[in-house]
């Protein structure tokens, strides 16, 4: 009995070697097809049916009316900060532009909507899985957006499907500019307590309420929204400030993104 | 028939751990809901299923994962062949408790492994406080299963009997 027990180990650790080799040998790809073709649209209905379940047990532990007009609200906000955070780029570029008599037309992206598939199962990092790879034209390093917003940026893509390292992940870090103030430093993710944003000099001044948006880096352009001040801390012996930044997205909740594969002018 | 449960269940813990749990997080948690079902099934399952159970929710969880490929085979494989030796080893009857402490310190092994770079990133109370909701929730799950499988044996147990008498 034993002896059998030991074979089926033997056998069993010696397809899981298989498959690993395969893996990193390239001939990985069948799994990948039938993972991209068959499992991932079977994958994205049952997260839908998931979250149709979350939402509706919220609906049952709030009241009905309240919900919606939050959301409404909520959405509205969204909206106007969005319309806001533009107006404001735009005011900002013009007056730069008017002082170096130079003009440049404001840049505007090019979006490719993507469905959220999964998300990284049983880990603390965060990543998530979108039904869009290389047949879209996605890249690595790409900055991925929700309602407007940064939710992460393109790790790993494949031919039909990628994976997106979500910025509230602690590695995650990017260059960021704050709106009014101006103010530089790099933003990084905190874990579900929004986002750090640091490395600002004493100098700059960055306030409550502030929106803060990416400063373009590699593929990610300047001017998407990152999340808006909640807090500072300024110490007067540190070479630094940092500012504590609230997201604007839930990022568990999300179920399109776009990914932004370029500029038009 | 045994082995028709442990795959219906193995199935819906690959779906609900993939597909379905990153929109009932906890804070920012999600829980090992394979890690949950392998130990538990290791009560009920014979070691050729539990091995092949837990290389198949292994590939899965590594298809989707972010770390490195093999990387899950290998821990639930691990967790497979600790827990089908630990949990029967002196007992006969099993005990409700054993396979909840069992998961409760594989799941810390995992999440230190995981979160160890965490802490020279966030604060030590942020990453504790992570690691406890991770672990307090896998194991919820965990006695979840543990009802669910102990009422599907017994079910199990008593059609053989009927069976067997008729």
């Amino acid at each position: 009995m034993k002896r059998q027990q030991s074979v089926t180990l033997a056998i069993i650790c010696s397809v899981a070697l298989a498959i690993i080799a395969l893996k990193y040998l390239g001939g990985f790809w069948p799994f990948r097809v039938v993972n991209d073709q068959i499992l991932n649209p079977i994958g994205s209905a049952f997260s839908q049916v998931g979250r149709s379940i979350n939402s509706n047990f919220s609906i049952i532990t709030r009241a009905t009316e309240l919900s919606k007009e939050n959301k409404a609200q909520a959405n509205e906000i969204l909206a106007l900060k969005n319309q806001l955070s533009s107006l404001k780029e735009v005011a900002n570029e013009n007056e730069e532009l008017r002082n170096q008599l130079n003009f440049n037309e404001r840049l505007k992206l090019d979006l490719t909507a993507a469905r959220v598939v999964s998300s990284e199962g049983t880990s603390l990092r965060k990543y998530i899985t979108i039904d869009r790879g290389k047949n879209s034209g996605l890249k690595e390093g790409m900055a991925v957006v929700s309602s407007g917003v940064l939710v992460g940026t393109v790790d790993k893509v494949e031919d039909f499907s990628s994976t997106v390292f979500l910025s509230s992940d602690p590695d995650f870090r990017i260059r960021a500019i704050g709106q009014d103030g101006r103010a530089q430093g790099i933003v990084r993710g905190q874990l579900g307590q929004g986002y750090l944003f640091e490395k600002i000099t004493q100098a700059e001044s960055i306030r409550k309420g502030e929106l803060v948006i990416s400063a373009g880096s590699g593929l990610i352009p300047k001017g998407i929204i990152i999340g808006e001040v909640e807090s500072t801390t300024r110490s007067d012996n540190a070479v630094f400030q940092s500012a504590q930044l609230k997201p604007l997205v839930n990022l568990s909740s999300i179920e399109i993104v776009f990914v932004v594969t370029g500029l038009k002018q | 028939m045994k082995t028709f449960f442990l795959s219906i269940g193995l199935i819906i813990s690959i779906l609900m751990q993939i597909f379905v749990f990153q929109s009932w997080q906890v804070g920012v948690v999600v829980p090992n809901v394979l890690l949950a079902f392998i130990v538990v099934a290791s009560l009920y399952a014979k070691t050729e299923q539990l091995l092949w159970m837990s290389l198949i929710a292994g590939l899965f969880c590594d298809l989707y994962s972010s770390s490195d490929f093999g990387f899950y085979i290998g821990f639930y494989l691990l967790a497979a062949i600790v827990a089908k030796y630990l949990l029967k080893f002196g007992e006969v009857e099993f005990s409700w408790w054993r396979p909840l402490v069992l998961l409760t310190f594989m799941c810390l092994v995992q999440v230190l492994v995981v979160s160890v770079g965490l802490f020279s990133m966030l604060s030590f109370y942020s990453v504790t406080k992570i690691m406890i909701s991770y672990v307090a929730y896998t194991v919820m799950i965990g006695l979840i299963w543990y009802l669910l499988m102990s009422q599907v044996d017994e079910f199990v147990k008593r059609l053989i009997v009927t069976r067997t008498m008729n």
